[in-house]
């Protein structure tokens, strides 16, 4: 016999995803989703940007990895609260994993949680883990075909963070067709060059405060 | 290769239903997928039968069916069927665009054998019937 069913295949996944965000207005938390392809400099972004955050944001930061503590342990040595998120061989973090890391997190003492995915171009942007905003990350080393390859995730993104244009001279990557890609698929969406010493670090900065202004004020947040 | 992510999640729906239904076998299985959702329907099927091994889905066949992008430009009013997602019109660059639909990844349906179903002795005989106990 034939059973209808008429159920979205996330709709699970979503709901907790609602659940997440409904848990993050009641503490007041603003929660940012950074994903990227693994080595991209997402960790390494982080380590640049909390001490910028941390003079005005009390953030806290979730480590999506599929197996070692190692992110973690990175971010922990700048001194702030950081969850290890394992997915034990799962290529990107769901709503339930990231749920379940918010409450091991102080939330009434956070303005800011910023959420690192697991290194992948393709699956983490199909998940909602009850984020407000999205930052892509794609770094020069990586090629500028990848938004035409992988648009979804750049086309859901809030901003993007092109990292290790630092090392621009090294890198065979045309910054106008990666732009303009990005452009095809979400037009509104702020693109920063970021990298060790790059004024892009302080933009990327300024975005996720001005993302925590939003979430605050109650609004909902640009380009999401 | 979101494939086998999402085929994951659907083996949940599946079962989560079938269970609910009192089924013994899932037979079939029918999703919309959206156009604009990157899908590649061979690799889904594959993932889908990964996922299902061991489980009273794990002989169902799995129906894709299309849900399809629509795009229309506010400005000079142009409309085509689209495969990814537009933001400047092709035909006068404007970008007050829309797309509507495409973004379906739908359990539309489930085919079931349910307990009664097994005292009907041709159907008994079948193999899913055999492996219920795993599922």
């Amino acid at each position: 016999m034939e059973i209808p069913v008429l159920r979205q295949v996330l709709a699970a996944n979503d709901a907790t995803a609602d659940d997440t965000r409904r848990l993050l207005a009641a503490h007041n938390v603003a929660m940012i989703n950074i994903m990227g392809g693994a080595g991209c400099g997402k960790t390494s972004l982080l380590e640049r940007i909390l001490p910028r955050l941390g003079t005005r944001l009390r953030c806290a930061v979730l480590e999506g990895d599929i197996t070692t503590t190692r992110d973690a342990e990175r971010i922990a040595r700048l001194g702030v609260p950081v969850v290890q998120l394992q997915t034990d061989g799962c290529c990107h973090l769901d709503a339930w994993l990231v749920h379940a890391g918010l409450r091991k997190l102080p939330l009434d003492a956070l303005d800011l949680v910023l959420v690192e995915n697991v290194g992948n171009l393709v699956c983490p942007a199909e998940f909602d883990i009850g984020e407000h905003a999205r930052l892509a990350v794609l770094s020069l080393m990586e090629g500028d075909d990848k938004p035409a390859k992988y648009p979804l995730l750049f086309s859901r993104a809030s901003a993007v963070a092109f990292s290790k244009c630092d090392l621009a001279a090294h890198a065979r990557f045309d910054m106008a067709l990666a732009r303009r890609d990005i452009f095809r698929v979400n037009a509104e969406v702020p693109m920063i060059e970021a990298g060790f010493d790059l004024p892009g670090d302080d933009e990327v900065a300024v975005w996720i405060a001005d993302v925590h202004r939003q979430v605050a004020a109650g609004l909902a947040v640009t380009g999401v | 290769m979101h494939e086998f992510s999402l085929a994951s999640a659907l083996c949940d729906v599946v079962l989560e239903t079938a269970r609910a239904h009192a089924a013994v076998c899932v037979r079939g299985v029918r999703c919309r997928v959206g156009v604009l959702r990157q899908i590649v329907p061979e690799l889904m099927r594959t993932a889908f039968t990964a996922c299902a091994a061991g489980t009273l889905a794990e002989s169902a066949e799995l129906e894709l069916e299309i849900d399809p992008a629509h795009g229309s430009c506010r400005s000079c009013g142009w409309q085509q069927a689209v495969d990814e997602v537009v933001v400047l019109c092709p035909r006068c660059g404007s970008g007050d665009t829309a797309i509507a639909g495409g973004n379906d990844l739908m359990v539309m349906a489930i085919t079931i054998d349910q307990e009664a179903d097994h005292g009907n002795p041709s159907i008994a005989a079948s193999s899913c019937g055999e492996r219920r106990h795993r599922g």
